[in-house]
């Protein structure tokens, strides 16, 4: 029998509780004598909502339990049956002909093939019509009660409304806390996997130690600790994303906000700020090839021109010049919208001293805009710190303790894309080191995101 | 007013144009980075839709090649054409209108596309079809002017020449989902893959960790 079946029906009793109480409710105002106001307390729609909600809810709530459960009680009652008696006792085997019967016996495959499960399927059928059965007749006489109660409790002055409305608040927080139990659940999971890492190897080896180098093929041995210190791999993302990346992003991104809000004609702004823009929406692949393609061999080129015999063709100079474009608009619109937030009064003043353009941008605009454009040079460094595509491409894989930005050098990121993917296994320190460097990027950005979101809010209350 | 004021003022007013116009070049820089990608892109994309075709005639009314056009529709329409022979008759067509030498390097799954026409319009085989056929890998990376022998970029030189093999534009790597060599590639396979990866590790009881795609 479909899932289906108890989940209409239901509705159905919804739909006739509905009704019932809406014409009972239409009764208490026809009772009243004529000329006077109706005593109803809700208008006689909630009364039918109400009504409706308790036929319902329990029902469904019901039904998509026992959709859960029936499966487990089909299995046992069915493995009860004498036909089953010549099983294997355990293993992929039985495992396989129990699922044969069971599809066959449900209706969505064919026929079973395997004569022992084709024995088995007369009992799975019996047991899925029995459970069917009892979980239709539940679901229904819940939604009777449920309605009956409710219609029973109808009277002129019943408060229907803010009941429905309180059913309505409740549905709209569970709808939230969706969103924020997902998050809940990827901290929990980053947390738990993070906990049997440090099983493996103390915090103190993989905060403080200075050499990487994971083996996900070595057998765990004593001095795993050696292998996992995770200096060189928080260094080159510091150094890919906040240094360089910053670099170019941030005289870029201020200057072409600052160009834009206070020199250019609207015509310009116009046009340039979307095409700004579009450089945060280029697929970040695509920076990565182009990082890896175009700009890392041009890095090279230059540098072996200006002597530095080192330069790799992957580099951290070539991902961070790269990343840095990608961020211009971040910084930009940030800053662009701090500086358009300072008060018209604070420029005219200055300009009205005698102040240049430039010197009240420099002495007064930037001052009093400036929590909302470190704000957003924060928000642009925890995206770049994140960022891994461009890193995978164009940085390298060697984990390296270097200031030399022309040498490759790994990220975090992308040490978690080389440790999960392949087929390593859930239980070697090396898949596991994953989950503890995502656990300290999510700690950072974490806690950047925090910090911009506090300067923000004070920046805001300075000037309202 | 005084000398030193107007010196002052001079500088400021320096000041001004200096900061203004480092303003707009971070604009145009910004702007300029932009153009730079997108055109270094799109150039180096272009040569993803084009492939190179070799063009001969291929008689097929004096072929013989014996197929009943009222089997072709039915689904073995393809192998009916290939136990006909199809596949040598373009090699022989080629030899006779490129020579044995370019002949070699006709793809050798391009008769496909040939019999995928002729299914498509059984008419076809009363008379002679000029066959735009792709050239195989080495012959179109010569005509590029990378890696292959000298032999084969004289050959591609002069079947240039003469109109008979051409960078053209290729629909095809929209719609073929292949990967096994630069002629044949299509990225149908890979656009359909976004779910059917899934659904393949789901299908195979695999844990799915996203293999394919989403890096990012």
């Amino acid at each position: 029998m479909s899932p289906a079946i108890p989940l209409l029906l239901a509705l159905g009793l919804g739909l006739i509780a509905w009704l019932a109480a809406r014409s009972k409710a239409w009764a208490f105002k026809r009772a009243a004598p004529p000329g006077t106001r109706a005593p109803l307390h809700s208008l006689p729609n909630y009364h039918g909502w109400y009504v409706a909600l308790w036929a319902v809810v329990p029902a469904m709530a019901f039904a998509a339990v026992w959709a859960g459960l029936s499966p487990n009680l089909i299995v046992s009652q069915a493995l009860s049956d004498p036909a089953a008696a010549n099983l294997p006792t355990f293993g992929v085997e039985r495992d396989s002909i129990i699922a044969e019967a069971y599809s066959a016996a449900s209706g969505s495959s064919a026929a079973a093939f395997n004569p022992a499960a084709g024995a088995l399927v007369e009992p799975f059928a019996s047991a899925i019509r029995t459970y069917g059965s009892i979980g239709l007749a539940i679901t229904l006489v819940l939604g009777f009660a449920g309605g009956t109660y409710a219609f029973l409790k109808l009277r002129p002055e019943f408060t229907a409304r803010t009941r429905v409305e309180r059913a309505v608040m409740t549905g709209l927080l569970l709808a939230s806390l969706v969103a924020i139990l997902t998050t809940f659940g990827i901290v929990a999971s980053l947390l738990f996997e993070t906990i049997r890492f440090f099983g493996f190897v103390t915090p103190a080896e993989f905060l403080l130690g200075t050499h990487w180098g994971p083996d996900p093929m070595a057998a765990p041995g004593a001095n795993l600790g050696e292998n996992y210190g995770a200096i060189p791999l928080f260094w080159g993302t510091i150094f890919i994303g906040a240094i360089i990346a910053m670099l170019v992003a941030i005289p870029l991104g201020l200057m072409s906000a600052i160009y834009l809000t206070q020199y250019a004609s609207a015509n310009v702004r116009k046009w340039m700020k979307p095409l700004l823009e579009i450089l945060a929406g280029v697929p970040t692949v695509v920076y990565g090839y182009f990082a890896a393609l175009t700009v890392a061999p041009l890095v090279r080129d230059a540098a072996q021109a200006a002597g530095i015999a080192s330069a790799s063709s992957e580099s951290a100079m070539a991902a961070g010049l790269v990343m840095g474009i990608m961020i211009i608009p971040f910084v930009s619109s940030m800053a662009d919208d701090s500086i358009a937030a300072v008060p018209q009064a604070m420029r005219d003043g200055s300009l009205a001293m005698g102040a240049t353009t430039s010197e009240t941008i420099k002495k007064v605009l930037i001052p009093a805009a400036l929590p909302g454009i470190v704000a957003g040079v924060m928000l642009a460094v925890s995206r770049a710190i994140g960022e891994t595509m461009i890193v995978v491409m164009a940085a390298g894989a060697t984990a390296r303790l270097t200031a030399n930005p022309f040498e490759s050098m790994t990220t975090v990121t992308f040490q978690i894309v080389a440790m999960l993917t392949g087929e390593g296994s859930f239980d070697h320190p090396a898949t596991l080191s994953a989950f503890a460097l995502g656990f300290v990027l999510f700690c950072v950005t974490l806690a950047l995101n925090f910090i911009a979101l506090r300067v923000v809010k004070r920046f805001r209350e300075a000037y309202e | 007013m005084s000398n030193v004021s107007s010196a002052r003022l001079k500088a400021r007013y320096a000041a001004e144009r200096r900061f203004r116009a480092l303003g707009l070049t971070a604009v145009v820089f910004s702007a300029l980075v932009l153009a730079f990608l997108l055109f270094t892109m799109t150039a180096n994309a272009v040569g993803g839709f084009k492939r190179a075709e070799l063009r001969f005639p291929v008689d097929l009314a004096a072929s013989g090649l014996t197929v009943d056009p009222a089997s072709l529709s039915s689904s073995n329409a393809m192998a009916q054409l290939e136990t006909a022979g199809l596949p040598d008759i373009v090699t022989m067509a080629a030899g006779k209108a490129l020579g044995a030498e370019a002949a070699a390097e006709v793809d050798p799954q391009a008769w496909r596309d040939l019999a995928a026409n002729i299914i498509a319009d059984p008419q076809l085989m009363r008379g002679t079809i000029e066959a735009e056929l792709a050239a195989s890998d080495d012959l179109a990376s010569a005509l590029r002017g990378d890696g292959a022998s000298e032999s084969l970029k004289t050959l591609a030189t002069k079947l240039e020449a003469e109109g008979k093999l051409a960078q053209v534009w290729d629909p095809g790597f929209l719609t073929r989902a292949d990967a096994t060599g630069p002629q044949a590639v299509g990225i149908w396979g890979g656009a359909q893959g976004l779910d059917a990866d899934h659904a393949g590790h789901a299908a195979a009881g695999l844990p799915d960790r996203g293999a394919g795609g989403g890096l990012s």
